[in-house]
């Protein structure tokens, strides 16, 4: 059965240019009838399920949208479209200690925060000897809570939370709580669940906690979801993204184009009737530093902006020989191919000439997108090689593509809106 | 209200709060926050005394308009910062927000209870009698508690929103305080304003706890028809304002 059920949810929030928080502001807004704010998808389309004791962590960058969606799951914020449904009794640990009061007790806060928690006076007397035991404060039980340390209070707090028995926790960052010792101790409670079959949604920057916690991972970035998948598998793309990001483009070498694949297009009739404007070759080429997986790639790199209407993307290429072709798709990061996003086709069958090739997308925040063509030995379609590929691919030298540009059919662009092709790694 | 209900221990914890950080200091400290409305009644009795021939009910008339006064004052004005000096209990955990209005409400309900209680003896004193009606008195205090909770979630709501809706609010409340009999009496409201003097809700609660305290006089019809209209309609107008605004509190707060 499924814990948590999220189905397509976006959260849009609105930036003001000038935050109105005054009456004479609001005022004014509503007489000159502008639009004051900009709008800024913080979760766009976010579909993902979560069994019933299964521990699912999500990674991304700052700013990425995973606390917002966290907090969608707490029901702190609501959707602007979509739904999210919650089998079960949830502990939100967004942020330990809320509503901790300095100048009470610690065994008053304790009823107090398990009250806030959803949990009654009775169970509170039940597992109170537990929380203080656990968060080895016994002694200090009467004391005001303002004279605790910080460590205390974060003890304190953790303690009482899990100690209310909820069956789905989210956890935001909040093991970085105490010493070495009470960590562990930290860390063996959320085993302890798992066992329990209780089901853990785990927010964390520290990606090997994330690994040793969770099966299985999400990666979100600008406030969609890039990639579900083994929880290893996920870092390992992560990695690859914030990796990415750092490198810079070297030096561009020329070199003559394909051979196999001699002219595309994204699909002008169907998904793109923009295409010929929007769309840039970026490169094509050999990968000259083929190994044993891949004996060779031909490949052809091509920026685009899809259709975001969901209909079914579709590319033209034209191939100078029947052979099979793969097929994959990155965001874009400032003019560069980025984060990979679907896994490559499995081998496409191509006759010689034209041939059309309908995909599905997973679009992300960017309106950009590049597409890959390439051919080579391996079959890669298993994330595994997918990765490996990412990681030739980087590495591959991007050549100028002489484009053949056939009279009447194909791509019809002047050539010198061809990029200098830059290959980075 | 079902809801609320399975909510009680968590209103019922978080009132106590409110009222233990209100009286948390010593045992003066509570005395103070009693004895503060008794002084303000007294200043206001040397200052008011002589004016529009006050007669020798004036101590116990003033007491009253005052200690009924305050509790839709301190609730309403308190209640409109709640959310906002309370955004943890919005922007991480989830809760019933109006939990955390009503609670403010009901924190000020217990205040004025005891500025009550203090004040029978007084009342004793000064009319030598207490008026049987007086047992009427938590059943009015039910109305006008939810006179104020609704104006309250109302306010709340909005400031939220409209960060210097306080000052509106403090200007108000002002006007409301001379537009009310509270320092005066009410044979200074000629014939013709009457009518629309009497549509302040504030004026006929005020009017109803001087009967039930003072006079012993069953409260009109015509006071109760305006007092109930205007705890129904300000209930039912702060909990829609409030239902509609909250989805974005925990962006906003």
């Amino acid at each position: 059965m499924e814990s948590i059920v999220v189905d397509n949810i976006s959260k849009r929030y609105r930036i003001p240019h000038h935050k109105k928080t005054t009456l004479f502001q609001n005022l004014v807004g509503l007489i000159k009838q502008q639009s004051n704010y900009e709008e800024l998808w913080a979760l766009k389309d976010v579909s993902f399920e979560v069994e019933r004791g299964q521990a699912f962590g999500i990674i991304g960058r700052n700013g990425s949208g995973k606390s917002t969606l966290l907090k969608m799951l707490a029901r702190v914020l609501y959707p602007d479209s979509g739904s999210v449904i919650i089998n079960g009794k949830i502990a939100s640990f967004l942020e330990l200690g809320v509503g901790f009061q300095p100048e009470l007790s610690a065994r008053e806060n304790v009823y107090i925060y398990s009250s806030i928690l959803g949990v009654n006076r009775k169970e509170t007397q039940r597992i109170y000897e537990d929380i203080l035991e656990f968060a080895e404060l016994k002694k200090f039980e009467d004391m005001k809570l303002k004279n605790f340390s910080s460590g205390m209070l974060m003890r304190l707090a953790f303690s009482t939370a899990v100690h209310t028995d909820p069956d789905i926790m989210l956890i935001d960052e909040v093991l970085a709580v105490g010493d070495e010792l009470f960590q562990k101790k930290c860390m063996e409670k959320i085993h302890e669940f798992k066992q329990q079959d209780k089901t853990i949604i785990f927010v964390s920057h520290a990606l090997d906690v994330v690994n040793q916690v969770c099966e299985t991972a999400m990666l979100i970035d600008g406030g969609h979801v890039i990639y579900i998948g083994h929880t290893d598998e996920v870092i390992r793309n992560y990695l690859y993204m914030l990796d990415h990001q750092r490198s810079m483009p070297s030096a561009a070498s020329i070199a003559d184009g394909t051979r196999f694949i001699d002219s595309f297009q994204s699909n002008g009739n169907l998904a793109f009737p923009e295409s010929t404007k929007s769309e840039k070759i970026i490169g094509a080429g050999v990968d000259a530093d083929a190994d044993a997986l891949c004996a060779a790639y031909y490949f052809v790199l091509s920026r685009f902006s899809p259709d975001k209407s969901g209909a079914v993307n579709q590319i033209r290429i034209r191939c100078s020989s029947p052979g099979n072709v793969k097929l994959a798709f990155y965001m874009d990061y400032n003019g560069e191919p980025g984060m990979l996003l679907n896994a490559v086709h499995t081998s496409i069958a191509v006759d010689t000439g034209w041939n059309n090739i309908s995909f599905p997308l997973t679009l992300v925040s960017v309106d950009q997108y590049y597409w890959l063509a390439f051919c080579s030995d391996a079959d890669i379609v298993n994330a595994k090689t997918t990765s490996n590929f990412t990681r030739r691919f980087k590495q591959a030298t991007f050549h100028t593509f002489t484009f053949p540009n056939p009279a009447g059919s194909g791509f019809t662009t002047d050539t010198s809106h061809y990029d200098l092709i830059t290959g980075w790694g | 209200m079902i809801n609320l209900w399975h909510y009680r221990e968590l209103i019922g914890n978080l009132t106590i709060v409110d009222l233990k950080n209100r009286y948390q200091n010593t045992a003066l400290g509570f005395i103070w926050s009693l004895l503060s409305p008794l002084l303000l009644a007294l200043v206001l009795y040397f200052v008011f005394r002589f004016l529009w021939g006050q007669g020798p009910d004036f101590p116990a008339y003033l007491l009253v308009g005052l200690m009924t006064w305050r509790f839709f004052a301190n609730g309403t004005t308190s209640s409109l910062y709640s959310i906002v000096s309370k955004a943890s209990l919005v922007t991480k955990v989830s809760i019933p927000r109006k939990i955390i209005v009503l609670s403010n409400v009901l924190s000020n309900l217990i205040s004025s209870l005891l500025e009550f209680i203090v004040i029978i003896p007084i009342l004793f004193m000064v009319a030598g009698k207490l008026p049987l009606t007086i047992l009427l008195f938590p059943l009015v205090f039910l109305i006008y508690f939810w006179f104020a909770y609704g104006i309250g979630l109302f306010l709340a709501a909005l400031y939220v929103y409209i960060r210097d809706f306080n000052q509106v609010w403090e200007v108000l409340i002002n006007v409301l305080f001379f537009l009310s009999p509270i320092v005066y009496p009410m044979v200074q409201i000629s014939e013709k304003t009457m009518p629309f003097y009497l549509l302040n809700p504030m004026t006929d609660f005020i009017i109803i706890y001087r009967d039930l305290m003072i006079y012993g006089n069953l409260p009109s019809l015509y006071n109760l028809a305006i007092v109930g209209i205007a705890s129904l309609s300000a209930y039912i107008i702060g909990s829609l304002t409030f239902l509609k605004l909250q989805r974005r509190f925990a962006e906003e707060v």
